[in-house]
């Protein structure tokens, strides 16, 4: 494979926490190839270093080691600015706990990272709008983040995350604060991403989160220890998953 | 375009979601750019205000008094009238210098005869009632004010009584109580207007009159060439021994500044206080909200914004609350400083525009808290990695190892005092400012009472001399400033404690859960308060003497028994203060600190 057709390539990714008896590898050595359109969850214990993972891939974090392309592109070597403006235009996030401005509305916080981008304010607000309506959440455009629910709160961070249409969206943990509807909710979601060829890295360590996914990787103690790409009827079964959690 | 939409919609959302934090800052600012605003302006309003009476009383360009011994003659004078350079004149009228009485209370006063007819030069501008008349006074306003005389009152001038028939005001003099024309103690006179053959009566072989006479030149800008002829002209008429006391309109006009000068001085100092005790105040309230405002940067740094841009609109949010800061700054003196700067009331009121330079010391000053209070934020901001930012993880904590050694052998509210104070040093630095700010006006007030016992009371139980009015104006200054920096000092006391209850809670909960009891706790949180107050007073008192010493050279030092008290007093004041909020820190239940996740 060639890097032009990947979304994310790390060769020996690396990222070192700390310094002597508290130094952690948090990853280590890290080999990745994410082809565009790819939807991959990482999956392993508390503390083995998906988190990292995901802010070495989307430049949140520097790395200490190791390569990085983004979309053929070497970001590894990039400084605090330069990574800032890769993530306006490439990396969409979505994290556990939303993160939302709770001082703005729903169709502000949606249409921040376009306004970063240097979009119009008449541009950021049509696509601010589509992309609520996407998530289902047109009719709670002026609401604040205190007056969503949960599961609200994260559809509109989702929403967010899209505002630039990304090269890769990065969820952590995205149904880690979630109950099961909103879940399934969340869950159909990425799906139908998914089928408009987005691509995606979800880290979460529910089983089930992992089985929508075309391909799982688990790891530990900051290493890749497996790497299963899931039979494509598998992860058609997102229907009777959503069917048993409902 | 959307960069700088996304920018005013943030400032705005958090303008609105935090009214109290944007209302302290305008208030604190608001304070010290009115102070200054104000103390900048008093001289200038009080120039315009001179200017305004003068062309409203067609005031002389050189007023002239004869000498004091009667010799000098009405010949004298009208032979000056008729010089070259000369265009107009008044007078000259009699003048006496005598004791008045009104509602039973003597007064200082020059009592000047007038035609019943306007004069040409000085025509007082009458503010109520009308002018002279046979039998009839008129008092000049200032004065009027002073004694609570109103038309229609009755005084006595030198034992014959007349009714109050007006009111007026004049460039001629200077204003109340420098209206001595020259004659007998200056300082402490008023100015009265009677008719002429009101005055002729009075005045007799053993007390004869002086006279005054009013010109208007070619060149009024340059009475310091036209004085120096009249000098030369009285010595060439040595003979005659012609004695004549001459005061330009600029000398008449820089001497009402007098009564002001030391307000202004006072005030502009006390503003640059203000500033420090707002920066001290906005820095410690901002920490308050440090773990939010990270986490909200980090927000933003998630989505894509530069370090740069996070702090410019930091910066910018400042930025705006200074700029209304200093128009509110500037309102307030517009609206204020026509009173003030005519304080015995004198002059007709003027408003005085904004002058450039005080547009741009106020400008600056607001900046320069702007900047200094969005520098910890920035600075934060900018320190914080973007993860760990959104994770909201505290900053680490500074913990000198000398002094947690030391704290074994203290009792337990000063040891788990001292290491709360030793943990946030930089709140250590802003409470000493704060405080050391507040202590300076009281040391002022100290310095202040130890002069008033050797003010010189001129004659008259009732009205001050210059010194005592100048000392009297300069302590309204400075108790107005010291109440409002001490609010401010108390504000911040209270801020400062209850940031260090909330980032301390954890440590205290667990001391609690080991045995230590409430009551131990707020005693730990209000030691921690000590040392910075003692740090500050420490500062504050030898700062706040140093500078009434700066603006007043001849001042008296108070005594160091009575400054180490103040000090002291001032110290257990703001740890009495402290204990407040700390009570309150101190009762939350321990259980559910230790239980979250806030840390
Ligand atoms: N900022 C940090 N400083 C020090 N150690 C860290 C930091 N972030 C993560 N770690 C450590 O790196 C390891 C991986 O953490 P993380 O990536 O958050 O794991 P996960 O998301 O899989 O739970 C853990 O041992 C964690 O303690
Ligand atoms: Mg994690």
């Amino acid at each position: 494979m060639t890097g032009g057709t990947l979304a994310i390539r790390a060769r020996g990714l690396s990222k070192v926490h700390g310094e002597g008896q508290a130094r952690t590898r948090a990853v280590d050595e890290v080999d990745l190839d994410v082809p565009a359109g790819q939807t991959l969850a990482v999956t392993g214990p508390s503390g083995c270093g998906k988190s990292t993972l995901l802010h070495l891939l989307g430049g949140l974090e520097r790395v200490s080691a190791g390569e990085l392309w983004l979309a053929g592109r070497r970001i590894d070597r990039l400084g605090e600015r330069a990574l800032a403006r890769l993530r306006r235009r490439a990396i969409g996030f979505v994290f556990q706990d939303f993160h939302l401005m709770e001082e703005l509305s729903a169709v502000q916080n949606v249409e921040l990272p376009a306004l970063l981008a240097g979009r119009t304010p008449r541009t950021a607000r049509r696509r601010a709008l589509d992309l609520l309506d996407r998530v289902g959440l047109a009719d709670r455009a002026q609401r604040l983040p205190a007056q969503l629910s949960g599961g609200q709160r994260q559809r509109v961070a989702i929403a967010r995350a899209l505002s630039n249409a990304p090269l890769a969206v990065l969820a952590d943990e995205p149904t880690g604060n979630l109950d099961t509807a909103a879940t399934n909710d969340v869950l159909r979601l990425f799906d139908s991403l998914r089928s408009t060829g987005q691509t995606l890295v979800i880290v979460t360590h529910d089983e089930r989160v992992a089985a929508t996914a075309d391909r799982v990787v688990s790891m530990r103690d900051g290493r890749f220890v497996d790497d299963v790409h899931l039979p494509a009827a598998s992860t058609g079964g997102l229907g009777d998953l959503l069917g048993l959690g409902g | 375009m959307g960069q700088l939409i996304l920018a005013c919609r943030l400032i705005l959302a958090d303008l609105r979601h935090r009214p109290l934090h944007a209302g302290v800052f305008l208030v604190a600012v608001g304070a010290a750019t009115a102070a200054l605003a104000v103390g900048m302006s008093l001289s200038d309003a009080n120039t315009g205000q001179y200017e305004r009476t003068r062309a409203a009383t067609r005031g002389p360009d050189l007023a002239v008094v004869t000498g004091t011994d009667g010799s000098a003659d009405r010949a004298a004078l009208a032979d000056l009238a008729r010089m070259p350079g000369v265009t107009g004149h008044g007078g000259p009228y009699r003048v006496l210098h005598t004791t008045v009485r009104a509602g039973g209370r003597p007064a200082q006063a020059s009592v000047q005869g007038r035609d019943t007819a306007p004069a040409t030069v000085d025509q007082p501008y009458v503010t109520s009632g009308h002018w002279v008349r046979p039998g009839g006074a008129v008092l000049e306003r200032g004065f009027a004010t002073a004694l609570g005389v109103r038309v229609g009152d009755r005084i006595t001038v030198a034992g014959r009584r007349f009714p109050v028939v007006g009111i007026a005001v004049t460039a001629a003099t200077s204003v109340y109580p420098f209206e001595g024309e020259h004659l007998g103690p200056n300082d402490g006179s008023g100015l009265i207007w009677l008719a002429d053959n009101d005055i002729r009566t009075m005045s007799s072989d053993e007390w004869p009159p002086n006279y005054a006479l009013d010109l208007t030149l070619a060149d009024p800008a340059a009475t310091d060439a036209f004085r120096q002829r009249v000098a030369d002209w009285s010595d060439a008429h040595a003979d005659r021994s012609v004695r004549l006391s001459t005061r330009p309109w600029q000398e008449i006009s820089a001497q009402n500044d007098v009564i002001l000068a030391d307000s202004q001085s006072t005030l502009v100092i006390g503003a640059w206080l203000l500033a420090v005790t707002a920066v001290a105040g906005l820095a410690s309230l901002a920490a308050l909200r440090a773990t939010e405002q990270v986490r909200r940067a980090g927000l933003l740094k998630a989505a894509g914004a530069t370090p740069g841009l996070v702090a410019a609109v930091l910066f910018a949010e400042y930025l705006v609350l200074a700029l209304v800061a200093a128009g509110i700054g500037l309102a307030v003196a517009w609206l204020a400083v026509p009173a003030l700067a005519n304080p015995t009331g004198s002059l007709l009121a003027a408003t005085a525009p904004v002058t450039p330079g005080t547009a741009i010391a106020v400008g600056t000053l607001a900046l320069l808290v702007a900047l200094l209070t969005t520098l910890g934020p920035a600075v934060r901001v900018a320190r914080t990695a973007t993860v760990p930012a959104l994770a909201g993880t505290a900053r680490p904590l500074q913990h000198p190892a000398g002094l947690t050694g030391l704290a074994g052998w203290l009792p337990v509210p000063v040891m788990l005092g001292l290491r709360l104070a030793a943990r946030r040093v930089r709140r250590a630095v802003l409470a000493a400012a704060g405080l050391a700010t507040a202590a300076a006006p009281v040391a002022g007030l100290l310095t202040w009472h130890f002069q008033t016992d050797d003010i010189p009371w001129y004659g008259d139980d009732f009205i001050m001399a210059q010194r005592a009015l100048r000392l009297g104006r300069t302590h309204h200054t400075i108790v107005v400033l010291a109440v409002a920096l001490l609010v401010l000092a108390a504000l911040n006391t209270v801020v400062i404690t209850w940031s260090t209850a909330l980032d301390a809670r954890r440590s205290l909960a667990v001391a609690r859960a080991f045995g230590a009891t409430p009551g131990q706790v707020t005693g730990a949180l209000a030691i921690a308060q000590l040392p910075s107050a003692v740090a500050g007073v420490a500062i504050g008192m030898p700062v706040g003497v140093g500078l009434y010493w700066l603006v007043a050279p001849t001042t008296v030092t108070p005594p160091g028994w009575s400054l180490l008290l103040t000090g002291a007093a001032v110290v257990l004041g703001a740890a009495v203060l402290a204990t407040v909020p700390a009570r309150i820190g101190a009762r939350r239940p321990v259980a559910r600190i230790l239980g979250s996740n806030l840390g």
